[in-house]
């Protein structure tokens, strides 16, 4: 019957989708980021979404972000520094390798993104610097100094 | 060598985990590799222009060549970053190395292949031509 094979299809569908999530979720789920389209960008019929990772290594006084981040430029990036959070926000430019030609495959994303990076704690801009290498967005951010604690004794009468 | 779909779907982005799909003339199913860096690939009349994202690798750490029609892009991350106690307390990026080839449609100019990394993108012009044959290339 023609249904059961549409069931069964639908079924190895399924499967397949299934196993790219999978694999997707194992590897970084969070990294999967939304490009939208930016203004006056011709760059209709690109990917929507592309994998921008990160690793977050903590220090004594800071963290340390590395952003991966391909075929930007310095300016093109936004960030700001959230009480226990940063945000980055980017371009990344269409424009920049268009040629004439026709596009055979298209798997990179383009458009504006933003990837928001909890912390676990406090930070602060202060003090804050930020690189760009090789297409690695490297952000180096202080903790926030909370307020000192002040030790207060208590007599007992 | 036109039915190459161009994909637009979100979707597409499994295609990248394992090999779900099989999309020849210009693929050929990649050797198992620890991650996949996301390829562009144009033509136009005098060549092929291939744009591949690879944050963080040097032109050191990519390989390049073209051997009887198909062109092989390696590369390695190091992993030495990756110890632990080093205070990662978040992980997303892959590190290892990659390995993706790529059915050239036409005869190309072996001896005209340039390419180039920068920004974490790297570029390769793969010019149209008559001539075959093995050659390697040096990324600058």
């Amino acid at each position: 019957m023609d249904t059961d094979r549409l069931k069964e299809d639908f079924g190895n569908t399924w499967k397949w989708l299934a196993e790219g999530w999978r694999h997707i979720s194992a590897r970084a789920a969070n990294a999967l980021t939304y490009f939208s389209p930016s203004k006056g960008g011709e760059e209709s019929g690109v990917m929507r979404w592309g994998l921008m990772a990160l690793d977050v290594r903590e220090a004594e006084n800071d963290f340390i972000v590395e952003l991966e981040a391909p075929g930007l430029e310095k300016d093109d990036f936004d960030i700001t520094v959230e009480d226990n959070r940063l945000i980055v926000t980017g371009t990344k430019r269409y424009e920049k390798e268009r040629k004439e030609g026709s596009m055979r495959i298209t798997e990179r994303a383009f458009g504006s993104f933003q990837r928001v990076i909890p912390m676990s704690e406090r930070v602060t801009a202060e003090g804050a610097e930020a690189s760009y290498k090789r297409g690695v967005l490297t952000l180096k951010v202080p903790k926030a100094v909370p307020p000192s604690a002040k030790k207060i004794s208590v007599a007992v009468r | 060598m036109n039915d190459i779909v161009r994909r637009n779907d979100p979707f597409d982005i499994f295609s990248r985990f394992g090999d779900l799909f099989d999309r020849e003339p210009f693929f050929s199913p990649a050797a198992r590799t620890e991650w996949l860096p996301p390829v562009d690939i144009k033509e136009t009349d005098t060549g092929y222009t291939f744009h591949m994202d690879v944050p963080g690798l040097k032109p050191e750490d990519l390989d390049v060549e073209l051997h009887e029609g198909v062109l092989s892009i390696r590369g390695s991350r190091s992993e030495e970053k990756k110890e632990e106690d080093k205070g990662y307390v978040r992980t997303e990026r892959r590190y290892g190395s990659f390995s993706r080839q790529f059915r050239v449609p036409t005869n190309v100019l072996a001896d005209n292949l340039k390419a180039e990394v920068k920004d974490g993108v790297l570029t390769i012009e793969v010019p149209k031509g008559t001539d075959q044959g093995a050659r390697k290339v040096k990324v600058s």
